[in-house]
């Protein structure tokens, strides 16, 4: 039978302007906080993926893995570890994931046990909003979409949505509403209070129909998920979960070359293929971790995830969440076949704070706590079944990973 | 994010809306690429010139952005991607406008992107698509005649127009009754010259390669060192000699002479002559009232003429009217603000001049078409040379864009192409301080009827004597802002 690859550790930074930390600070206590949970050593790893945007942009440092080995292994003489650090801007994490979860599974192969640290971080607010605005939008076409930022990707998403379906703008503030309603009970989050509807509403519109609120921000912060076989899980006696499957698929980085720009064709296909390996369905899921860098992109994965038909997921946000403020955490969705599902609950890229290299693990994360249960009051009562979907830029990767209770 | 030369040619062809074609399976593509994705290596890939028209799929309207090409100070503004005409495919662009505009129908028109370490990055940006007015074909005929003349023509103004009452608020004073243009926030004399030049070229099948020389006259131009007229060379298709011209507002006319008097001398077959400015004035100055915005060019040649110019006379001495130190921003006035020794003189004894050689008298035109600084002195200069009120009217412009510079005469002579009939005759003379004047004598042939059916949108309309529902008319701040008069 095929080794299964289980997670035994989680580590996460509080996201945020966290200007008193540099980003190998950030990385290192990540790292260490996945390393006390699985109860193993520094040198017990063999190799650790990064995922991370730009660090050669945002910190003018490139040669991530080596500065990490002179700052957190303390270039230990005794140590065989080999890092890298893996791009693939906001999806960056998701495709750490993917190659640690490979690592594992090829060392199975060979029949051995490897643990590999999977991490991700960005270090964002050391540079200008505008700097940092620059920076992201080379996750974009840089030749062919001069002018348009990522908010206005994002808002022409947006107004082809509300083009094609009867939706309303303010069906998509909800969402925002209940990101913040998350955030507010999870103590690493960015932007840990609610906001009103009214106040998403009236927010500022960086890209119309993109709002402030319906955007996430920009942050600093790192996760740290470690991987090894569910063989060498139970031998280290680990409170593991199993990973099923990561999935990473490519699709055009220009929004114009694609027929039908409301199909993030990547995601669609990534889900396709975990949903085949683990002859799981979006039926078995509970929770998800989607990529909601704007309010726009949670309802398109709702759909590319197979959780709503195409072009239909609106009619359930406003009847699912529209009295959020008032119901306590978490605020499920309900599905067409009348299950729920929560989505989110860490307050996601938009509450919970989105340092883009980050967010991919940090899904993973919150995931693992909560099929652990130990999601505190966010928590999901009998979670089984949860899924992250990290998002490059503006479909150009996706990435979905498909977690499960062992 | 500084750009640089390599990658201002590469961007060159998405810029201008040239994709790829490929010769094996007829697949089209917007980048420039070198390989079909299909036929790979065996694909023939060759440039094609995209629909410039098209309906926008989706939109959104930025009000954040960066300061990559000085995007940031044009918020808001509106993206989007476009459904060009004819193709199954979306082109993302720039859409001027500030609204979000899915489901309209969009054209194409070239604009300035932005600057980057001082270079101007033209490109194709979306506009509205509207309904224009045309000029009404002329009747009539007349005998055949053969000659070097005006081929085609075509023009540029944009829709930004100030009312002086605006501007005077803001100045303490109380001038009424004066409109001039001014430019939007993605345009330049550059990108008006290039407007003006495909406007030109739209309305006969001339091979651009076959145009010998391009001449760009302006007071204004983008660049101190590099020609504008290579700009506008590269955009249509043109690699051959290229020059710009200053003469204050005469810089325009001297183009038409040169190109005429190379065809003449058989060493080109065709030559553009442009004017084209963004007239700089001293915001506390008299002329802020007047200098406006715009461009007209016409293609100069001997086959199948528009127009003839039967003949040319100048006129030129060292009079430092009005004059603008190197690199300085705005022009100054020499003295007392008069036309006596300067613009009446120069007119005047150019005029003289060429009615003498050609031994004509005022009566002998149809119409008279002089430079224009203000409304009052081509109507003078034209009495006091003997013209009646009938033969200077329809040449004017200023009273609806105000003093364009150089671009002020080309762009009478192309109101007068729109409305000529064969065989009438058209005197022209120009003036631009420091001092001189061009004056021409023009014959129209029976080929003018064919290009007034041709031209899609009359002068008229482009400078809202016709179709001024289309004008913005704005605040003295949106002129200052788009003028360059704020500083950021």
């Amino acid at each position: 039978m095929k080794e299964k690859v289980a997670v035994i550790g989680v580590g996460h930074t509080e996201f945020g302007e966290l200007w008193d930390r540099s980003w190998v600070e950030l990385v290192e206590e990540a790292g260490l906080e996945a390393l006390e949970d699985a109860g193993i050593k520094k040198n017990d790893i063999e190799k650790f993926f990064l995922g991370n945007m730009s660090l050669g942009m945002f910190g003018g440092q490139e040669h991530t893995a080596s500065k990490v080995f002179s700052e957190v292994f303390d270039s230990n003489p005794e140590s065989q570890i080999l890092g890298r650090r893996i791009e693939g801007a906001c999806s960056s994490g998701g495709l750490a994931l993917e190659a640690s979860f490979n690592d594992v599974l090829a060392g199975a192969h060979h029949d051995e046990d490897r643990i590999v640290m999977a991490g991700g971080f960005e270090k964002m607010t050391d540079k200008s909003t505008d700097e940092a605005t620059k920076i992201l939008s080379a996750a974009s076409d840089m030749g062919k979409e001069v002018g348009f930022t990522f908010p206005a990707l994002y808002g022409m998403l947006k107004d082809r949505y509300l083009e094609e379906t009867e939706a309303t703008e303010e069906d998509f503030d909800h969402i925002a509403v209940k990101s913040h309603k998350h955030a507010s009970k999870n103590p690493r989050a960015q932007y840990p209070f609610e906001v009103s509807h009214d106040k998403v509403k009236n927010s500022f519109p960086v890209a119309s129909p993109t709002k402030l609120l319906n955007s996430s921000g920009i942050a600093d912060g790192a996760a740290a998920v470690l991987l090894t076989t569910v063989r060498k899980a139970e031998e280290l006696g680990a409170d593991y979960v199993v990973i099923e499957d990561v999935e990473g698929v490519n699709d055009s980085i220009a929004l114009y070359e694609r027929e039908d720009i409301l199909t993030l064709v990547s995601t669609q296909k990534a889900a396709e293929r975990v949903y085949d390996s683990s002859g799981l369905g979006p039926e078995d899921v509970d929770i998800a971790e989607v990529h909601d860098c704007f309010s726009i992109a949670e309802v398109l994965a709702l759909e590319d995830l197979g959780f709503y038909p195409k072009k239909k997921a609106w009619k359930w946000i406003e009847k699912s969440l529209k009295d959020c403020s008032e119901n306590e955490a978490p605020v499920p969705y309900e599905l067409p076949d009348g299950r729920e599902l929560f989505v989110n609950t860490s307050g996601g890229l938009k509450a919970k704070g989105h340092p883009v290299g980050a967010t991919g693990i940090a899904q993973a994360v919150e995931i693992t706590e909560q099929l652990r249960g130990e999601a505190g009051e966010r928590q999901v009562d009998g979670a089984e079944v949860g899924i992250t979907h990290n998002v490059g830029g503006s479909g150009g990767t996706a990435v979905v990973s498909l977690l499960r209770k062992p | 994010m500084e750009r640089t030369a390599p990658e201002y040619r590469r961007t060159l062809d998405l810029r201008y809306l040239k994709g790829k074609e490929c010769k094996n399976c007829g697949k089209i593509y917007l980048s420039s690429r070198n390989f079909c994705s299909d036929c790979g290596r065996e694909g023939q890939l060759s440039k094609t010139d995209l629909p410039k028209r098209g309906k926008v799929y989706s939109s959104s309207v930025v009000r954040k952005s960066t300061s990559d090409f000085n995007l940031d100070e044009k918020i808001p503004y509106s993206v989007g991607l476009v459904s060009l005409e004819g193709l199954d495919f979306k082109a993302p662009g720039i859409i001027d406008t500030d609204e979000r505009v899915t489901g309209e129908e969009v054209e194409a028109e070239i604009g300035l992107l932005g600057i980057s370490n001082e270079v101007r990055f033209y490109t194709y940006l979306w506009k509205k698509k509207r309904d224009y007015h045309s000029p009404q074909p002329s009747e009539g005929s007349c005998e055949p005649k053969q000659g070097v003349g005006i081929v085609d023509y075509g023009v540029y103004v944009p829709r930004k127009r100030i009312k002086s009452e605006e501007i005077g608020e803001v100045w303490g004073e109380d001038v009424e009754g004066l409109v001039k243009s001014f430019p939007g926030k993605w345009e330049d004399p550059g990108s008006y010259a290039m407007n003006s030049a495909l406007n030109c070229l739209e309305t006969n099948d001339v091979d651009p390669s076959n145009i010998g020389k391009i001449m760009v006259g302006s007071e204004s131009h983008p660049y101190a060192v590099k020609p504008t007229a290579s700009v506008v060379a590269e955009l249509i298709g043109s690699d051959e000699q290229c020059v710009d011209f200053e003469f204050a507002c005469k810089a325009g006319t001297q183009a038409i002479i040169d190109a005429h008097d190379s065809v003449k001398a058989g060493t080109i077959n065709y030559g553009l002559a442009i004017g084209s400015d963004s007239s700089q004035a001293r915001p506390g100055d008299a002329l802020k009232y007047t200098a406006g915005d715009g461009s007209a060019a016409l293609l100069v040649g001997s086959k199948d003429p528009i127009a003839i110019i039967n003949a040319y006379e100048s006129f030129t001495s060292d009079t430092p009217d009005f004059v603008r130190g190197e690199a300085e921003e705005f022009p100054v006035h020499f003295g007392r603000f008069t036309g006596e020794p300067a613009y009446f003189k120069h007119i005047e004894e150019a005029a003289e001049r060429l009615m003498k050689k050609q031994g004509t008298e005022p009566e002998d035109y149809d119409y008279a078409l002089f430079h224009q600084p203000n409304r009052k002195f081509p109507r003078k200069v034209g009495k006091r040379l003997g013209f009646t009120e009938e033969q200077i009217e329809p040449t004017i412009v200023v009273d609806w864009i105000g003093n364009t510079y150089s671009a002020c005469v080309p762009l009478g002579l192309c109101r007068i192409f729109d409305q000529a009939s064969p065989g009438e005759r058209i005197f022209v003379t120009s003036y631009g301080s420091g001092a001189g004047s061009d004056a021409f004598d023009i014959t129209v042939t029976e080929k003018i009827k064919e290009k007034q059916k041709e031209k899609k949108r009359s002068v008229d309309s482009w400078i809202g004597k016709e179709d001024e529902e289309l004008l913005e008319f704005e605040s003295y701040g949106k002129y200052a802002k788009n003028k360059g008069l704020l500083k950021s």
